[in-house]
Parts: C-alpha cells; structure tokens; sequence
C-alpha cells in the first residue's frame, strides 16, 4: 500500500485499492498532531449525542409515564359535592313523606353606594316604580348621605333584579343571599316557625333546632319532622270549617300517635304567613294555641280521674255514686250540665260526664293521692316537645280539698292541650306516657315511657271511652269502621271574678280504634256559638265531636288505619252526609 | 454516526412534540372538566328550585281544590274503602254434569238441549273455620249465618257481613 508519509491524507486514494482495510488505514492515519484534535472533536460529538440520548431517554420515559402510569389517579379533579342540592346556608326540613316544607333560595339583594350616585332623588324615584312598598323620603334621604353601602331592597325577585339592572346605574349593585321559603305557606306556621332577615330562626322548629339547621355537618340532609303534611291540611279543613259553622274565635287540633309520641299534626286557629310575620294582626295569629296556650280543660280531666281512681284500686267498675244532689262547699255549689237525680254507676258518671259523680269518686282518692297522679301524667310541667313556644300549667300552691274536687272534673287548673293529648294517649296505650317529639321517630328508636297506669286500668278506659260514643255525650262522634273513642269536653271560659257561662271552650278527645288504638285526636274550639242545627246548644257534643267524626273519617285511611267490618245494627249511627 | 445522529435527533424532537401534545390535551381536558362540573352546581341549584316550587304546587289545599273542580272529586267514605282480605276470592268451580256426547248425530226435531246445573256464587261461610271470638266491644253477632247469594247483595258489605260475623275476622 501506498500511503504518503505526511499523514494529511486522511482519506482514501482509491476505493478499490483499500477497500479491504479502509478502516484500519483510517485509524491508522490519526497517528499525528492533527489527529489529537480531531478526537477531541469527535469525543466532544460523542458527549454530546450522550446528552441527547439521555434526553430522548427521559422524555419518552416521562410520555409513558404520563400516558400509563398515571391512568388511575384523580389529578386535579375538584370535587363536586356529592349531595343534590347544592350546599346552602341552612338545611331543610321535610314532613314525614318527604314533602319540602322549608329550605333556602338563592335571591339578590339591592344594595347602593350613595357616593357614586349622582342624582339621587331621580333614582329613588325610579326606585319606588319597582319596588311600590319602599318609602320615597327614607330612600332619598339614604341615598343623599355620605355612607359608601346602603340597602335598597333584600331578597328581590328575579324580575324586579332585570328591572333594577335594566337602570344601568353604577353606584346600585346585587348581592346574592338566601332567603328561606315556605313552599306550604300557613299550613305550618307554628311548627316551623319563621326567620329574621338574616336566617336566624325566631321562632318554631327554625329557633329550636336553629343549630343543627346551620351546622355545615347537617346542611344536605334535610330534618324530617314526624308531622304529616296531608292529615295537617285535613285538621285544618275540618277545624276552619268548624269556625265558620260555629263562629268560633280560634281553634287547636292535634293528632297524636299513641305508641311513638309523633305528633302528626298540629294546627291552631287563626294562623299566619310564615313570610311575612310581623303583617298588622297578626300578634294573635302568632299565639300557638296548641303547645303555648293554657286553659283550664274541662271534663275531658274526668277521665284522668277516673283512671287513677281505678288504678288505685280505691273504685272498682261496679261502684255506684250519689248523684242526686248538688255538691255544696262553703259558698261554692257543684252541679251537672244535666242533672240526672239518682244514683250512676261509674260508666254512666263517665259516659254522661256528671260532676257530682266525678267528685264523689275524687273524694275516695284524697288530694294527695290526685296531686301524685297529676304529676305522673305531667300536668305540672311544660310539655317537653322541640319548639320554644310551650305553656307552663297553672294550678294552685295549696292543694286543698276545693282544690281537688274542682280539678277532678278539669277546672282550677290550666294546662295546654298537648298535655291531655298526652295524658290521654297513656291512658289508651297500655299505661305508659310516651314522649312528645315533633322529629320523624320509629317506634324502636323512642324511649319506652314512664309506666303511669296499670294497663287493666287502661284497657278499662278503652272500654269507657268507647260507651262515650256509644251511649254517652260524644255521640255525634261516631264514624263506621274506626271505633272511636273519646271525652267530650265544655269549659266555661274564666272572666274577672267568675265562669262566663256564655263563653266556652269545647273540646273532644277521641282515639281509634278503640280495640288498639293507634292514635289520639283533640278538637278544640274557642268560644263556639250554639247555631239552629245544634237546637240552641253550643257543648263539646254539638261541635267538636261531629267535627272529629269529619276528622276521623278522613285522616284515618292516610294514617294507614282501615276501617274494620261492622255490624250495622249496633252503632248507633247518627252521622249526616 | 452522522445518520444515527440525526436519527436520534429526529427522534428527541418527535418525543418532545407527543409529550407537548398530550400535556396540552390534559390541560383541555381538565377545562372539560371544570367546565361540566360547573354546570352540574348550576343544574342542581335549578333541580333545588324546581323542588321547592314543586312542593308548592302540590299543596294539599290546591290539590284538593284542583281535584274538586276538575274531577269532582270528594273525601273518601267507608263505603269506599276495602281490605285485601275481605275480597271474596272465586271459589273453585263446582263439577259441572258433562254434557254427554251424542252418539249419533242430532237430527233437527231431535235436538237435546242440556244445560248445565246453574251455579251461583254462594258465600260459603260453612267453609271458612269458626275463628276467634269476636272482642269483648263489639256486641257478638249471634245469628246463625245465612248464605246470601252475592248478586241480590245490596252492597259488598252485607254480602260479607254475614262472613266476617261467623269469622269474626279483623286484624
């Protein structure tokens, strides 16, 4: 091979001659001072295509990486609450079947700078046009002052807010905030209870359980309360027409499951719009006369009576009582209603609801002894049930023998009608107080109540009760299939320094049915007048029995309670269609 | 080594252009995201009005009215209402006398018109077992039961009155 000496040669002469050893003599050729620098290049290329491999390398490791690795990570997904309605200021609350009774909806409110308004009383004026129940004075005179942030109006309608934006002034803006509805209106006004402007609850379940409404833990679960939205419309029906019938002034109904203590429903005469409480008259309508209300009840305590008279064991069901003459106790003279002039049997004291009767049965029992069962039966606290608004009883600090002869038959002491509908439910369920609650309860889940009566004195009340409607006071009561059972009620009203005998106060408390009972009614009317249709006559048996037959008649297939075969030849069927 | 050079480069840029790529895609998607939840929070604050109004109309009190100047609809009365287990069930059908088959063909003078034996639905309350006594409230029905055939029945319940006295049933 020819190759020249000087080594500059670097590449090859002829292809053909070195084709076998082209490499070599390329190599060998670097022997020299220039082959130093040429390595050095080519050391330089090297590192560099290093880099470049290693780069290649960690980008095609991190695309793996991305597109495999990290398929079952979230990333940044932000979470969506799980809950369907969105996260308000305050929870719902719900009727026992799931009916919205209250919740918040998202409104704007008008607010103003009165700095950036330039001509402040062409804008109030343009105000009012929208919103007629703002004061054209106040609201000049706000937006003229000096402040930087003044209310025009909360919680406006989405009209009035494309109105209000439709203006184009600057210096009015919009706020959102919430404002509680009421989707049933006045149905529910003392059971709910209503809000100030900020959402704080004033009143009703919004005050009692204001702070588990607003508790962040308990904002999507909606508050199940145990009323029953349907049986509160039907009471109300059946209770206004009452009112209209009778020209009473005010009316309560309550309905009462015996077993669990769930109020099902729970209405007083007259009522109000939970959205505008404070309207003018409404001070009385606000009153809840059901839980708040204490009145002295009247012969519907004769039951109570005579169930502690028995479960003493003081009286027995065959004992028979003078009722031939008025009771006279210093200047005070006890009568019945009816005077019968003979001796009664303690059904017929009950069924015909005689005072003389009743008293002679008190008598065997003692003060003592009734102060005791009043106890146990609740009659000296307020009702232990979730709204603010409950009436504490009033009775006399002495209890002396007047004392117990006028409370054995319901007068002398003022309790609220959520107390007898609680007595009374222990007096048919077996004997056992149950506890009020107005929040949707399974039986399991409440606390067996006290035992306060035996149950043979309360399966001997079942029995009385129903020969009320059967035979006694409260026939007008009686509905086909359901078994009522109750006590007519008729209170003279109290005035300065006596009983206005014109005023009353009737009531009926029934359950049914009465072979087991499930639940406990009260119908009570303020100051119902005697009408042609009740022949001159305005007691409990004129007005509030029918009105319960009309109750009864109604809620009972909506409380699952079907009417039960009857022989017709045995009730005394008195009901008009 | 210059062609694995530049393979190698080409490779480097493509590999940098898919990473790009699939970052901007996932940074899309993300926006999808976002974007769709967003709408559900708008959704579901018009599911919660909806709610509200719909409890609104269906107020028991509008409903009723509703129900009584449309449909003419009233409250419900006993007459009305039933259990389920006071429905009298159909009795297996009594033996029937089979009609014979004519041995010879029916001429037309000779035609034998056989009717099978009429079979009303009886209320049968010798079937049903003398069960509990009825409780001590109501009065207890002591006349022997009488079969009333269903059609001369005025009304459901006298067709089962005399039933449910003999089985004094009730739950």
């Amino acid at each position: 091979m020819n190759h020249r000496q000087d080594g500059l040669d670097l590449g090859v002469t002829s292809p053909h001659r070195w084709a076998g050893d082209r490499h070599v003599a390329y190599f060998a050729r670097m022997a020299g001072p220039m082959d130093k620098a040429v390595s050095r290049c080519k050391s330089r290329v090297g590192v560099a295509m290093v880099f470049l491999v290693v780069g290649l390398l960690f980008v095609s490791y991190r695309l793996v990486d991305i597109a495999l690795m990290r398929a079952g990570q979230s990333g940044r997904v932000f979470q969506v609450s799980k809950h369907a309605s969105p996260a308000l200021g305050r929870a719902d609350v719900v009727d026992r079947n799931g009916t919205l009774l209250a919740t918040n909806l998202v409104t704007s409110s008008v607010f103003a700078n009165p700095r950036m308004i330039g001509e402040p009383t062409q804008l109030a004026r343009k105000l009012v046009a929208i919103f007629p129940d703002l004061s054209m004075t106040k609201l000049e005179k706000q937006l003229k002052s000096d402040r930087t942030f003044v209310w025009v109006k909360r919680n406006i309608t989405p009209q009035q807010q494309y109105e209000v934006n439709k203006l184009g002034v600057p210096g009015l803006n919009f706020q959102k905030e919430e404002q509680r509805v009421y989707p049933q209106g006045q149905l529910l006004g003392h059971v709910l209870g209503y809000v100030d402007v900020d959402n704080h609850g004033i009143a009703g379940i919004e005050k009692s359980l204001n702070s588990t409404l607003v508790d962040p833990a308990h904002y999507a679960e909606p508050i199940t309360l145990s009323i029953d939205t349907r049986v509160q419309h039907t009471m109300h029906t059946v209770l206004q027409e009452g009112i209209k019938e009778f020209q009473a002034k005010g009316a309560v109904g309550i309905v009462l499951n015996v077993r669990t203590g769930e109020v099902i429903s729970m209405v007083s005469l007259p009522d109000f719009d939970p959205h505008q409480p404070n309207s003018p008259g409404a001070a009385d309508a606000r009153f809840n006369r059901a839980s708040l209300g204490v009145y002295e009840m009247g012969s519907t305590f004769k039951g109570f009576t005579i169930a502690m008279a028995l479960d003493s064991g003081r009286v027995k069901m065959s004992d028979q009582f003078d009722a031939t003459q008025p009771i006279s106790f210093g200047r005070f003279k006890i009568n019945d209603s009816h005077p019968e002039h003979r001796w009664l049997t303690l059904p017929e004291v009950f069924m015909l609801s005689s005072n003389i009767g009743t008293v002679k049965i008190v008598e065997k029992m003692g003060p003592k002894k009734q102060q005791e069962y009043f106890r146990q039966l609740g009659f000296f606290e307020p009702v232990n049930i979730e709204l603010p608004e409950r009436g504490a009883p009033m009775f006399p600090s002495q209890w002396q023998e007047l004392t117990m002869m006028t409370t054995s038959f319901g007068h002398g002491i003022a309790v609220s009608p959520l107390h007898v509908v609680r007595a009374t439910a222990a007096l048919v369920n077996g004997g056992r107080l149950p506890e009020l609650t107005l929040l949707k309860t399974s039986a399991d889940a409440m606390p067996k109540g006290k035992q306060v009566v035996k149950s043979e004195t309360s399966q001997a009340m079942r029995m009385l009760m129903r020969q009320v409607v059967v035979e006694g006071t409260g026939k007008s009561s009686e509905v086909k299939g359901y078994f009522i059972g109750g006590k007519t009620g008729t209170a003279e009203k109290t005035t300065s320094g006596g009983y206005d005998k014109k005023a009353l106060l009737t009531s009926f408390v029934a359950s049914f049915p009465m072979q087991n009972p499930q639940y406990v009614t009260l119908v009570m009317f303020d100051e119902p007048q005697p009408t042609k249709k009740t022949y001159g006559f305005a007691t409990a048996g004129w007005n509030a029995a029918p009105m319960t037959a009309l109750l009864v008649e109604r809620i009972a297939p909506l409380l699952g309670v079907m009417p039960l075969p009857v022989d017709e030849t045995e009730i005394i069927a008195k009901r008009k269609h | 080594m210059r062609k694995s050079m530049i393979f190698l480069l080409l490779g480097l840029v493509v590999m940098s252009f898919l990473l790009f790529r699939v970052r901007y895609q996932v940074q899309e998607l993300e926006e999808d995201v976002a974007h769709v939840e967003r709408t559900i929070i708008e959704e579901r604050e018009s599911i919660h009005v909806l709610q509200a109004e719909w409890s609104y109309l269906t107020r028991p009190a509008r409903l009723q009215a509703l129900a009584e100047k449309h449909l003419g609809m009233k409250p419900a009365t006993y007459e009305q209402l039933a259990r389920w287990e006071d429905i009298p069930m159909l009795e297996a059908e009594p033996a029937v006398a089979e009609v014979p088959v004519p041995a010879v063909e029916p001429q037309e003078k000779t035609v034998a018109v056989v009717e099978p034996a009429p079979a009303p639905v009886v209320v049968a309350p010798a079937k049903k077992a003398p069960a509990a006594k009825p409780p001590a409230k109501i009065a207890a029905a002591k006349k022997a039961p009488v079969p009333v055939v269903r059609d001369e029945a005025a009304t459901v319940w006298d067709a089962l009155r005399v039933e449910t006295s003999a089985s004094g049933g009730h739950r």
